[in-house]
């Protein structure tokens, strides 16, 4: 009872933020107005929060999301996954309150909720993806479902592998893990989705129970895999999507995976070391053991964005899991510039950034 | 000799040694011999708190837990509606430090540590006891001295000395809010030597009751997938012969079936999860006096527990989640006392206990299938001079464990002592002074230990001590119409290695780990006024209030200093009842201050402070038959409350009954 869904809070709280924006071609981005900073809450809580930093004023909103609506007292939700800006809108991914909330992006007031059921039956969504004006959300009943973001409703529903996670886009497909991780025996697949027919066209055999996901600009997708906790260890894997094969394999344990500039940063998760590290794209190897440079303690690092206009390396941390989190600002050597608590937020588990 | 077949209408399981007795007299001795004396709280060495079926008919309690709401130093946690689990922790020890006897054999729950008052309905018991520590009797089981505290359950099958036709009973129905729907029949027949009970309730809700959801909108829902079905059927036997020589066999069922409403939360379609149990168990007591100054005490028990969960969620497959898990348990226990002169007295008590759990691999994982076989011996003296009562024992537990599958938990050997007083210091004996002193520890329990993924083999056993100093004060009035009783404790209760969830770091999984040390000081005091006007009215009043300061006192915790979560600073009670002739009004009203749900201390997590109030009256039909028509209204305030975060307690409702004996 109570027991089992602390197991399915690890299967929950092991992935940790994957979903990447396409990258802009080209190095040149506008700077960052703010970044909102998503904490999903305790397990069964209900308390998720949005936050906002301001980069005008260098202060911190905990609560922004309740302070821009009050008449929305009961807050974001419960369990909020993801969040993506798209446009002018931003899509926070609300797990255990089984919705997409659809926000204005600059000043985080509520447009729309999107329910995520069928026939009454909440499917929990999980993350999200964005692409030719539509908004990817994968969901636990094993599909992926679009969003026309001129619409705001779900236009399609593909179905995928099982219990899908973290999803990314890469030339024109998509591609989504598929966990599994709510069955004994896992999935270990990730599917690919032509943007265009917006149908599955093939799956990918990665290792079993692949979560996080990212890809760089020259056509590879690299896929972080949990194993199944026992006899089979969490691994790195490198696909090239020309022809869909693994070109790098490695027994190393990743939680949240990002790339940027000719790096891949990432947090060990659950298994692996508590830092933050900074991996070759070739072979894996580590550029560096620990990214912080000076000395900077983050406890539990469970997720990380670059800004690309500058390239700081912003990491969240959710201490112990059950008091508020903390979110450090770093630059691209590895030095803090500035951090805040994220309070009353507890499990920080993404920023993204408002241009 | 005479050998006399039982009839016995439900299942059979382990008999207690050889039915043999020899026919006397028909009348019964006067004196009622049984298991627990109830002892006087104002003369006891430790704390005795006690509910007795008057009371609990004005306090419309309808199961245990209900009533425990009003007894001072408890925190009761309570999930909501009539089915939702409702579990104590006494003096914040924690849930599983209590343990509840019912009928002089201990229950238990080695799955998960904690025995589920909710499911234990109020119509069939004659009295409810806290004992702070253990009860004071001489001829008590081992294991009835293995927790810091005992819940004390004594049902009607338990006073037989009472039954004085061949044939009797008594049937009761009550009906009420949210389709609540409860019967009750309760037979008895009395031949020679031999009485025997029988009896049966249902019990069953909708439970759809409607909550203000002030946590989020504050709009008015209602409660889904939140009804109950239970049927328990209870038969009892006692001979008796002799001076208090008694032979008293039980046999209980109990099955429900219930909804899991979940927590109460923003867009959630409800739970659907469903819980189904069956509890059964056969327990004998042979009481014997040996001699003038010797009495023989043997029980024997065999508990068979299946419990079903289901989470239709085909998220987790087809069938969604299923989990089925059954319990055995093979008690027995030989109590000795003997009296060494006037004053002094000892008692040697031995028990074997096999318990054994069967499940279902879950998650790909293997079951346990743990069997768990302990022993308790304990040694017990007691001195009882005319100012001086003075109790000391001391207990041995050696606890072995095997598995089927998997790594298996150390074996325990434990020695644990207590020690209490109560003086009187003055002449009079109005004013009392008690201390006492236990130290016990808690085995983890076989969900701590085994549970897939969260179990953890290599707990340690929780370690709990207590210290307790308190005055009592007791008069009567010459004329013995008014009675006045109040009395104060303070405690101290040090709780280590206590075993909690936490989510590692470098684990993916959340893990049992021994993480905490509480360390609570408090104060119970509870004062009661009783007058009887004249012969047709009488008034009582009771206040309790409890304090308790509960703190996390492990340094290396991330939690250290802070108050435990759920527990508040304040709670109390009253409980003011009147009789006038045919009527009965009672009003009682529970407070607690506000608490903290784990996490920082911040609105969030803020559970906020309550108070319900729930009136009582009836109308006595028939003195002879004592026939009844009573009506409960309850929370009256229509207060919205939560004891658990998120899980909601109902707001006003009402309950209407009539009850007759026959």
């Amino acid at each position: 009872m109570k027991k089992n869904f602390l197991v399915i809070s690890c299967f929950a709280l092991m992935v940790l933020a994957s979903c990447s924006k396409d990258d802009v071609p080209g190095p040149t981005v506008a700077p960052a107005k703010g970044a909102y900073v998503l904490s999903e809450g305790g397990f069964f809580n209900f308390n998720s929060k949005l936050g906002f930093y301001s980069f005008a004023t260098n202060n911190y909103a905990g609560d922004f999301f309740v302070q821009q609506n009050p008449t929305i007292p009961a807050g974001v939700g419960g369990l909020a996954t993801d969040i993506v800006i798209y446009g002018s809108k931003l899509y926070l991914v609300v797990d255990q309150s089984n919705k997409v909330t659809v926000l204005n992006a600059a000043d985080a007031k509520f447009i729309k909720d999107i329910a995520f059921e069928v026939s009454g039956t909440p499917i929990e969504p999980r993350y999200a993806a964005t692409a030719n004006g539509k908004v990817f959300v994968t969901a636990w009943d094993g599909s992926v479902n679009v969003i026309d973001t001129t619409t705001l409703v779900i236009t399609k529903k593909i179905p995928v592998g099982l219990n899908p996670e973290g999803l990314v886009v890469s030339g024109n497909n998509l591609y989504v893990s598929n966990s599994g991780g709510l069955t004994a025996t896992f999935d270990s697949t990730v599917s690919v989705i032509n943007l265009n027919s917006l149908t599955e066209t093939s799956k990918i055999h990665v290792g079993k129970n692949p979560t996080s996901i990212t890809a760089d600009r020259s056509g590879n997708i690299y896929v972080a895999t949990q194993g199944d906790y026992g006899a089979i260890p969490p691994r790195l894997v490198k696909v090239n999507t020309n022809n869909n094969t693994i070109i790098k394999s490695a027994d190393t344990t990743v939680g949240t995976i990002k790339y940027y500039d000719n790096a891949l940063y990432v947090t060990g998760g659950y298994f692996g070391v508590q830092k933050v590290r900074k991996l070759n794209t070739t072979d894996f190897a580590a550029m560096a053991g620990n990214f912080v440079t000076d000395g900077t303690v983050v406890t539990n690092p469970y997720s990380i964005n670059i800004d690309e206009e500058n390239g700081d390396v912003y990491v969240t941390d959710a201490k112990n899991n059950i008091l508020v989190g903390e979110f450090f600002c770093f630059d691209k050597t590895g030095k803090k510039r500035f951090s805040f608590s994220t309070t009353p937020g507890v499990n920080p588990n993404k920023i993204v950034f408002i241009r | 000799m005479k050998q006399t077949c039982l009839h016995i209408t439900v299942v059979l399981g382990f008999l207690s040694p050889v039915l043999l007795y020899a026919q006397k007299t028909d009348t019964l001795p006067a004196v009622q011999v049984r298991s627990q004396q109830a002892i006087e709280n104002a003369v006891s060495p430790r704390p005795v708190q006690q509910l007795n079926k008057k009371s609990l008919e004005t306090l419309n309690s309808i199961s245990v837990a209900d009533a425990t709401k009003y007894f001072s130093g408890i925190l009761l946690k309570d999930y909501g509606g009539l089915g939702g689990l409702k579990t104590i922790s006494v003096r914040s020890l924690g849930t599983g430090h209590t343990s509840v006897i019912y009928d002089g054999v201990l229950l238990s729950d080695v799955q998960a540590g904690q025995i589920d008052l909710g499911k234990i309905s109020t119509a069939n018991i004659e009295n409810i006891t806290l004992y702070n520590g253990q009860p004071a009797a001489l001829l008590l089981p081992a294991k009835a001295f293995a927790s810091g505290a005992v819940l004390d359950l004594q049902t009607s099958g338990n006073y037989e000395s009472s039954v004085k036709e061949k044939w009797s009973g008594n049937a009761m129905v009550k009906a009420g809010s949210f389709n609540f729907f409860n019967p009750y029949i309760t037979v008895r027949h009395k031949k020679n030597n031999l009485i025997q009970f029988v009896n049966a309730e249902w019990q069953s809700a909708k439970g759809n009751y409607p909550y203000k959801a002030y946590e989020l909108d504050g709009s008015v829902r209602k409660r889904t997938n939140s009804d109950l079905q239970s049927l328990r059927l209870e038969y009892d036997a006692a001979w008796c012969w002799g001076d208090d020589n008694r032979l008293k066999f039980k046999a209980y069922y109990y099955n429900s079936n219930r909804g899991l409403p979940g927590a109460a939360a923003l867009y959630t379609v409800g739970g659907r999860e469903r819980l189904s149990d069956k509890n059964s168990f056969v327990q004998s007591v042979f009481k014997k006096n040996l001699s003038s100054k010797s009495q023989l005490m043997l029980l024997t028990k065999y508990a068979y527990q299946y419990n079903f969960y289901k989470d239709p969620d085909t998220r987790y497959g087809p069938q969604g989640l299923e989990n089925r898990f059954t319990q055995q348990e093979y008690y027995f226990s030989a109590v000795y006392s003997y009296r060494i002169s006037h004053s002094i007295a000892a008692a040697y008590a031995s028990d074997f206990i096999l318990n054994t759990l069967k499940g279902e691999g879950q998650f790909g994982t293997p079951f346990a299938q743990p069997r768990r076989q302990s022993n308790f011996n304990n040694i017990l003296l007691d001195g009882k001079w005319s100012k001086l009562h003075l109790q000391a024992n001391l207990l041995h537990t050696f606890q072995k464990e095997s598995v089927k599958n998997g790594p298996v938990s150390k074996d325990i050997s434990r020695f644990n002592p207590s020690v209490s007083l109560a003086l009187q210091p003055f002449q009079n004996d109005d004013i009392h002074l008690r201390f006492f002193y236990k130290n016990i520890f808690k085995a983890p329990t076989f969900n701590d230990l085994y549970y897939a993924y969260v179990g953890n083999t290599s707990l340690k056993p929780e370690q709990a001590s207590q210290y307790n100093v308190g005055i009592t004060w007791k008069k009567d009035s010459a004329a013995k119409n008014i009675s006045l009783e109040a009395s104060a404790d303070f405690y101290i209760s040090d709780v280590k290695d206590k075993i909690i969830a936490v989510p590692q770091q470098n684990l993916f999984r959340w893990t049992m780990l021994n993480y905490s040390r509480i360390h609570a000081r408090g104060i119970d005091i509870a004062m009661e006024a009783r007058l009887a006007l004249n012969e047709y009215s009488n008034m009582s009043g009771k206040i309790t209030y409890g304090y308790q300061d509960a703190k996390e006192s492990d340094k290396k915790s991330d939690f250290y200093g802070l108050q435990i979560p759920y527990t508040p600073l304040h709670s109390g009670s009253i409980q003011l009842r009147a009789g006038v002739k045919k009527y009965t009004f009672a009003i009682n009203t529970v407070l607690s201050s506000y608490r903290y749900r784990l996490g920082d201390q911040i609105a969030d997590n803020l559970v906020k402070e309550w108070a319900t109030i729930d009136v009582h009256a009836s109308y006595n039909l028939s003195a002879r038959k004592k026939a009844r028509f009573f009506a409960e209204l309850n929370n009256v305030l229509n207060s919205q409350y939560d004891i658990v975060k998120l899980y909601p307690m109902p707001r006003f409702n009402y309950r209407l009954g009539v009850t007759t004996n026959f």
